[in-house]
């Protein structure tokens, strides 16, 4: 669900908060404090997330060329997952476990075949390459309203958190509820008459 | 010795399963009710509700062809096109989708509406000056989904990002424009007095 093509498919979000008046230093300072960083072979984690340059997906820099066209902001978030199949840890396993026994007349203990799996999850790291998603993300500085070009719930609010605590604003969703104020929304209720029985029973 | 069927009785004790009377100590979970349970965590979720009203009274305005709003003192028409689909708070039936071209104006739709289930996610066709717009929407999120833009008039692929963005940014202003109207008119007085009371007569209408 790209901006540049294909159908039209993204979530709308208005700003919240003062809009700083050097828009380009404010952009490019927050998206550079949660710029994508590539998953580390030697370390831990499975999964990496950040913003990226919508024209180059690979490169986490922000310059103004790039950025801005008009009065938008265009960049990007990246999502890296490194999923080793079980099913190759096992097969390895079982193939080292076979040599192990016939050069040392007996099978591997549990702590043996332990450390090995570690040593064969780290190894076969380095070697996977990540499943890459790259999803488009669009502010219309003009209107004050951010689009988030994806589908999965999940990672829309995922940007949004990261969004505004990288940017330092609030995001409202672009629902109904948004055009009215706090107090007036919480006095409102389901209409019973629309909704039926089923509500005046489940006591909502 | 035990009987066989006693030693399963405290296995089963032994386990935790049952309890010193025997009964269960783990009570089974009626799927009926898990389904009404999560309807109505649906319908309350981010205040859904709010936008199942608005949508039906979306449907419903869009049975004629007057404007159901403005932008910038433009009329703004609305038309269902296609699947449609309806959601209630509860009750035996929880979720109705319908396809079919003219099917959101199909008076089943409106005896389906009368009963509960109400507009959950629609595929709209938006007209506003000589532009349409054809893409679906949710009650919960209201996120675009699967639009359509006009036909693009730019050559090189930077007019038509650029153009591609325009529609996009007119199309967040019409889909605002509506739900505003609505906004007026549901913490008014006039929704319990006049619209609420329209509403149900075009349910019922054969």
């Amino acid at each position: 669900m790209p901006v540049r093509r294909g159908a039209l498919t993204f979530a709308r979000f208005r700003l919240s908060g003062t809009v700083p008046k050097d828009t380009r230093r404010w952009l490019t300072k927050g998206l550079g404090a949660r710029a994508f960083e590539p998953i580390d072979p030697k370390g831990d984690d499975d999964r990496a997330s950040g913003f990226v340059s919508l024209e180059r997906p690979d490169v986490a820099e922000f310059p103004p060329g790039e950025l801005f066209r008009g009065m938008h902001a265009l960049f990007a978030w990246r999502v890296e997952k490194l999923r080793i199949p079980g099913q190759v840890i096992r097969g390895q396993l079982a193939e080292w476990a076979q040599a192990f026994e016939q050069k040392n007349g007996r099978a591997p203990g549990r702590r043996e075949k332990s450390e090995h799996k570690d040593s064969l999850r780290r190894s076969l790291r380095a070697k996977t390459e990540p499943a890459v998603k790259v999803f488009d993300v669009t502010i219309d500085l003009a209107a004050k309203e951010l689009q988030i070009w994806a589908v999965a719930r999940s990672v829309v609010d995922e940007i949004t958190e990261a969004l505004e605590s990288s940017l330092e604003l609030g995001l409202v969703p672009c629902v109904p509820a948004s055009f009215t104020d706090a107090d007036t929304l919480d006095r409102l209720a389901p209409t019973t008459e629309l909704f039926g029985d089923e509500l005046a029973q489940g006591g909502a | 010795m035990a009987s066989r069927k006693e030693a399963q009785a405290e296995a089963r004790f032994m386990k935790g399963a049952t309890g010193v009377d025997g009964a269960a100590t783990k009570e089974e979970v009626d799927p009926a009710e898990v389904e009404q349970a999560k309807a109505r965590e649906a319908l309350y979720r981010g205040r859904t509700w709010l936008g199942r009203e608005a949508l039906t009274w979306v449907l419903f305005r869009s049975n004629d062809s007057n404007a159901i709003a403005t932008l910038d003192d433009e009329p703004v028409k609305v038309l269902f096109a296609g699947k449609l689909t309806l959601r209630a708070a509860g009750g035996d039936i929880t979720e109705v989708a319908v396809k079919g071209n003219n099917a959101p104006y199909a008076s089943l739709i409106r005896q389906a509406a009368d009963r509960g289930l109400l507009v959950h996610s629609a595929r709209l066709n938006v007209t506003w000056m000589e532009r349409v717009y054809d893409f679906t929407l949710d009650a919960e999120h209201f996120d675009v989904r699967s639009g359509k833009t006009p036909e693009l008039l730019g050559e090189e692929e930077d007019e038509k990002l650029t153009e591609r963005l325009d529609h996009v940014a007119t199309l967040g202003r019409l889909i605002d424009a509506i739900s505003e109207r609505f906004m007026q008119l549901r913490v008014s007085p006039q929704w319990k007095k006049t619209v609420v009371p329209e509403l149900k007569a075009w349910m019922k209408e054969n």
